[in-house]
């Protein structure tokens, strides 16, 4: 019966997949891609196509690609999806190959996050069982927490509209989800590959080192270690094979010399792509530099572009710092608390990352969501889901309603494009806030499982 | 030592002898060796097609490029000193307004192809030095001009508003910098230190026809300076600087005799004489010009037409042209007979030839002015050359957030006469240069340029021959397009577009009317293989005329000699709304008054004044300030009534006629000060205690700016120091009981006048006047100020020098 239940669950699974794949080409036959190319919640100024088309032309009429403030994208990504941009094929949409790509890249990154998600429930129930808590946690229902990421992941709106709008987030997603996918199933020179390629083409990701060190240092994620202590305390017994293994700094290291080789390899492509326009320093310049002194004030879904539109001159640098030291302050508290449980730090960063990143788009979005199917077991109790649900329902519907009044209409004013951006910051907050104590209200209950005591059920 | 000194002292003299006759000797060589400072002044009239008439003024100064010299006899010594400082070898200044008319004014004479230009300000100039200090140089030549023209030249200094192109102008590659002013407004202040630079200025000559109202009444005026100086080393030419103005009018000359005419002579071309189109006659030459001509240029479409006229009446078209009183023809006639007549070497691109009248201005004096007129007896209709191609410029797509520069090219008819001579056997190409400079918040796509010809879109490589590129840099440069088109000659249309975001500009970006859209520069679209040349036929006096050597020289110049300006501005309506809501800003500028700085609350000051001034309608002050208002209880219009009848009485009270002038002026500030403290007053006195509160915050708000001249010392210990004793004064005066002081204003006032008076007249004495307001408002008269110490005038607000002098008085 339960096999039965499963192979027709895994059915479906295959059949969700392919229908997505085939909503992808579906709407890629759509004229002119449904303008979806140029929307500004889909292409900022970091993944939009068009400015990808403009490096490459410029870098084809033997100008340097950042020569002009339109490119700032990788010089890797020029040489890769550059042809691209450019290929046609008769009777075909314009950017066939190049859309083809980010389906193949979405559907690789859905099946990462499928087999990370399985090999984390596999963790979790092992760790489960040590504690003898199988038997509690069964009564309720138990998805199969890989199958409900990657279909998460490939069926969420933002993800398909990120992936048809040709913007380059489904690559940077996939280095994201490389990496984690490589912390995890313990690939150190894949998880380093995936961190360099993450970083270098959107700089964020570089605070996925920390998860990614626990990850490889401790393991996936699991119940607080003291729970194991205390379990075996109370049995009497101190079995230290039983126990969680603790910090081990060996595959640490050897994923710092991969990072190492890794980022020197990249380094090397990038300066040899830029060799005769301005080298490495022009790249870092417009890439990095773009990111961070926030020049584009063109409107996106973030909440920055407005904020310095606005600021005085004299305080803008004072502000710059402000925002960025933001994201580097709220790194160690949650590396603290939530330091058992790395993929679920992960996804906090990430989450973190895409409210304060200075040019946001859904893509950044679809991955965030997309790893918190991982822990759709663990977050069931979350409160406000419904309420998070409407909300993003929601902006995406209003969002496009007030640009539309505000910029082709000229009824509205930025005000009510920002009171969506604004609004949506604000869902994404609470989601962080409430996903966090959910999961903490979850090692909560675990303990009183373990110690007995009546469990009260929110403290 | 004195026999020491003295063969030192003949050595010295020996010395300086030596140099003196070498001085002489290079001075005598400079006279006898090179030419003199030269000026030519010449006027072309042209009529034109659509009723209209072409003025055409010419001036040429040239002076010997003078290694010592730095006196000019003629020459402009601002222009050669501008020469000298920023090596500048070619420049060119235009100031314009209105738009030429290329279909029905023609495009392909010499004179549009020159003097046709963008609207606003366009200045373009080359350097004579090595690439890394002409961005430095171009910068201090902007402020330069800016300065010598009256105009806002100096918005040419950032480096977001001019570019360098490679190969659009023929001049130097590279060393050249152009900028446009598309906004800018062209007034006869530009006019003025413009013809200041003319010997005669505008009273003697040819200038003395140029009357601001007229001139400025036109349909185009265009304003242009151009200069030129050749170093000793170029080839052929004698070293000098050559600086040519000209002003081109087109002018609608009056015509009241269509109004009053028959049906049939309405379309009779308006006559019109210099006197009727500019209100003024030419009384002679100036007398520091070589040279100085009229003419009359009747262009090859009109000359074929009189000649198809004069066919049809039966006469030898041959005979009349070469007869000597052409210019009395049945077709019209001139009221001044010409000196001479030139007829145009008829080239191998058209049959017809144009015919110019000479007429020499030097005959004429004051008792017998020069007034040329031309009178239609017989309606005429003919056609200006075109440019081979007629070009627009499109915005295309709606919204703010992106769109399309469409840049379309026209054949025109005419043209194909002369695209005949260009064809070659096996293909016949037109080519085509187009240049187009966009501000840095157009964002263009250069990968996106289409190309479109005779409706059909065509692979850009096989049209664009040759294209240059330099991409816009936020905030830092604008982009720039150079591109060489190939059409085939059987074109009938050709259309490039090229797509672009629009930029967000961050809110002190915003140029002060931005809902006015902003200006993209004009394209720049010319026709290097058209040569817009006439050779007229004549002898060697011919060449003497500075101004029809220009039409031969055109030939040289092959590659820049038809430029054809389209005049279309972009106009980019309501381009970003990212202007937050006025209270946004408001709530900006009061953190800003809250903290230290100084200009915001000049600014606010003045705002409060253009408040009072204006009475009912506006905000009151401490809505600005506060947000919340006790204004709202009191009756406003009563009030402000009220308010501004005081405020007469009391200035007439202040200031009587003893007070000179100028001390009026000098505490106006204080005045509004003290109009403010009034208001205020009032405005508790009616509104009850209840805003009592409200008021003395309003009041240490306004104290920061009660005392402009010490601020600049110490604005924040001041500003401490002042707020007590005003508020000291408010609760004192406040608590009064209303009716009786209303009573008794006029005869305290009395009073204290005269008491002021005398401290008046004792801060006068000491050269102190601007403080007199701040003691009469503490009511300090002269029997007070005898009693008070320093730290008593240090409280009123009175700086350290004033109140040391004060002191020293008193004692």
């Amino acid at each position: 019966m339960e096999k039965l239940k499963k192979k027709l669950g895994s059915f479906s699974f295959w059949n969700w997949v392919i229908a997505s794949i085939i909503f992808r080409l579906i709407l890629i036959y759509f004229p002119k891609n449904l303008n979806l190319s140029s929307r500004p919640e889909v292409s900022t100024p970091l993944t939009s196509f068009r400015r990808l088309a403009e490096g490459y032309w410029l870098k084809q009429s033997s100008m340097s690609p950042y020569a002009g403030s339109m490119y700032h994208g990788s010089p890797l990504l020029l040489s890769l999806l550059g042809p691209l941009t450019l290929k046609r094929i008769e009777g075909q949409p314009n950017h066939l190959l190049y859309s083809l790509v980010s389906v193949i890249a979405d559907v690789v990154s859905a099946m990462l996050i499928r087999s990370t998600g399985q090999s984390l429930q596999l963790a979790y129930f092992r760790s489960l069982e040590s504690l003898d808590l199988v038997k509690q946690i069964e009564g309720s229902e138990v998805h199969s927490s890989g199958d409900v990421a990657a279909l998460v992941y490939l069926c969420n709106p933002f993800t398909i509209v990120a992936c048809v709008g040709l913007s380059t987030s489904p690559i940077e997603n996939m280095a994201v989800i490389l990496c984690l996918y490589g912390a995890c199933s313990r690939l150190i020179p894949l998880a380093a590959f995936g961190w360099v390629i993450a970083t270098h083409l959107s700089l964020y990701p570089a605070i996925l080192i920390i998860p990614v060190i626990f990850l490889l240092g401790c393991g996936p994620d699991s119940p607080p270690r003291k729970l194991f202590l205390q379990r075996q305390q109370q049995k009497g017994v101190l079995n230290q094979a039983k126990l969680p293994p603790g910090f081990s700094w060996g595959p640490i290291i050897h994923f710092a010399f991969w990072a190492l080789v890794w980022s020197v390899y990249v380094l090397v492509l990038c300066g040899i792509s830029l060799k005769q326009f301005g080298g490495l320093w022009e790249m870092f310049k417009s890439t990095y530099g773009f990111i961070l002194t926030v020049e584009d004030l063109s409107p996106n879904i973030g909440v920055l572009w407005y904020f310095f539109a606005e600021v005085f001159e004299f305080f803008r640098n004072f502000f710059l710092i402000v925002f960025h030291v933001n994201i580097l302050f709220i790194i160690l508290p949650l590396a603290i608390r939530l330091h058992h449980r790395p993929c679920y730090l992960a996804f906090v960063y990430v989450a973190i990352c895409s409210m304060l990143k200075s040019y946001p788009s859904v893509g950044d979005s679809a991955l965030y969501l997309g790893l918190l199917g991982w822990f759709v077991n663990e977050l069931s109790d979350m409160q406000f889901s419904l309420f998070l649900f409407c909300g993003y329902v929601g902006v995406s519907l209003l969002s496009p309603v007030m640009h539309n009044l505000w910029i082709w209409r000229g009824t509205g004013n930025a005000n009510f494009y920002f009171a969506t951006a604004m609004v949506y910051a604000c869902l994404q907050i609470v989601l962080v806030v409430e996903g966090v104590s959910a999961m903490l209200n979850h090692d909560r209950k675990l303990r009183s499982l373990i110690t007995g005591k009546p469990q009260d059920s929110k403290s | 030592m004195s026999l020491l000194r003295r063969p030192l002292l003949v050595l010295i003299l020996v010395v300086t002898s030596q140099f003196l006759q070498l001085w002489i000797a290079f001075g005598s060589v400079n006279e006898e060796g090179q030419r003199q400072e030269e000026f030519y002044e010449e006027l072309l009239l042209k009529p034109l097609p659509d009723r209209k008439v072409l003025t055409h003024f010419h001036f040429q100064s040239s002076a010997p490029l003078t290694s010592n010299g730095r006196h000019h006899h003629l020459f402009p010594k601002a222009i050669s000193q501008l020469v000298q400082k920023f090596r500048v070898k070619e420049m060119e200044l235009s100031f314009t307004q209105g738009r030429w008319n290329y279909e029905s004014w023609g495009g392909f004479d010499s004179i549009p192809s020159s003097n046709a230009k963008p609207p606003g300000v366009e200045l373009w100039a080359v350097f004579d030095v090595p690439q890394y200090l002409i961005d430095s140089l171009w910068k201090n030549l902007t402020h330069t001009l800016s300065g010598l023209f009256c105009a806002s030249i100096n918005f040419l200094e950032s480096s977001t508003a001019y570019s360098a192109p490679e190969w659009s102008f023929p001049p130097a590659s590279g060393n050249l910098r152009y900028g446009t002013l598309p906004r800018e407004a062209v007034c006869t202040e530009n006019l003025t230190p413009w013809l200041k630079l003319l010997p005669c200025r505008d009273k003697a000559g040819i200038s003395m026809l140029l009357d601001r109202p007229s001139i400025y009444r036109g349909f185009y005026h265009s304003q242009r300076l151009h200069l030129t100086s050749t170093e000793s080393g170029s080839e052929g030419m004698d070293p000098g600087i050559v600086l040519e103005q000209t002003l081109t009018v087109v002018l609608q000359p009056n015509s009241q005799r269509a109004s009053l005419a028959r049906a049939s002579e309405k379309h009779i071309q308006p006559s019109w004489s210099l006197s009727s189109i500019f209100g003024k006659q030419v009384s002679g030459k100036c007398v520091l010009a070589e040279t100085s001509n009229v003419y009359l240029l009747l262009d090859r479409g009109l000359v074929a037409e009189l000649k198809q006229l004069h066919k049809e009446n039966g006469k030898s078209a041959e005979k009349v042209l070469t007869s000597e009183n052409f210019w009395t023809n049945p077709c019209f006639e001139l009221s001044a007979k010409p000196d001479r007549i030139f007829i145009e070497e008829s080239s191998l691109l058209s049959k017809n030839s144009s015919v110019l009248y000479k007429f020499e201005v030097e005959k004429y004096s004051e008792f017998e002015p020069f007034d040329l007129g031309l009178t239609w007896k017989i309606p005429v209709v003919w056609l200006c050359q075109q440019a081979p191609l007629h070009a627009s410029r499109f915005l295309m797509g709606s919204g703010n957030e992106r769109g399309a520069i469409a840049i379309s090219l026209k054949s025109t008819q005419s043209s194909e006469g002369f695209m005949g001579a260009n064809s070659d056997h096996e293909r016949c190409e037109l080519r085509v240069d187009v240049f187009q400079v966009v501000p840095w918040y157009v964002k263009v796509y250069f990968h996106s340029l289409q190309v479109f010809v005779d409706q059909q879109p065509k692979a850009v490589s096989d049209i664009i021959e040759k294209i240059h590129v330099s991409p816009s840099k936020d905030k830092v440069s604008p982009g720039v397009m150079e591109l060489v088109l190939k059409l085939p000659c059987s074109v009938s249309s050709a259309a490039l577009t090229i797509e672009f975001d629009k930029g967000f500009l961050r809110i002190d970006e915003y140029p002060p009317d931005a809902n006015q859209g902003f200006d993209i520069p004009s394209a720049i679209v010319s026709f290097p293989n058209y040569h817009a040349s006439m050779v007229f036929l004549g002898n060697d006096s011919l060449n003497k005329s500075p101004l029809l050597s220009k039409f031969k020289c055109l030939l040289c110049i092959l590659d820049h000699c038809l430029m054809h300006y389209e005049g279309v501005l972009l106009r980019r309506r309501d381009f970003l709304k990212t202007k937050p809501p006025r209270k946004l800003v408001g709530y900006f500028c009061c953190c800003q008054s809250c903290q230290r700085s100084l200009e915001v609350r000049v600014k606010v000051r003045i705002e409060m004044y253009a408040d009072q001034v204006e009475g009912a309608g506006k905000r009151s002050v401490k809505e600005r300030l506060n947000g919340n208002s006790f204004h709202n209880s009191i009756p406003r219009r009563q009030t402000t009534g009220k308010r501004q009848r005081q405020d007469e009485k009391w200035e007439h009270d202040l200031y009587h006629d003893d007070v000179p002038h100028v001390s009026y002026r000098t505490t106006d500030a204080r005045d509004l000060r003290l109009k403010l403290q009034r208001k205020s007053l009032q405005q508790v006195s009616q509104s009850g205690r209840g805003a009592l509160s409200g008021v003395r915050d309003l009041r240490e708000k306004l104290s920061g700016t009660m005392n402009p001249w010490p601020v600049n010392a110490d604005p924040p210990k001041l500003k401490s120091d002042l707020t007590k004793p005003t508020r000291r004064s408010v609760t004192v005066e406040t608590s009064e009981p209303e009716p009786k002081k209303a009573a008794t204003t006029e005869a305290k006032k009395k009073a204290q006048q005269k008491a002021d008076a005398s401290v008046e007249g004792f801060l006068q004495s000491l050269g102190l006047e601007k403080y007199a307001i701040t003691f009469q408002v503490e009511e300090v008269d002269m029997t007070a100020l005898v009693h008070m110490t320093d730290d008593d005038l240090k409280a009123l607000g009175i700086p350290m020098g004033p109140r040391k002098k004060i002191i020293l008085a008193l004692e």
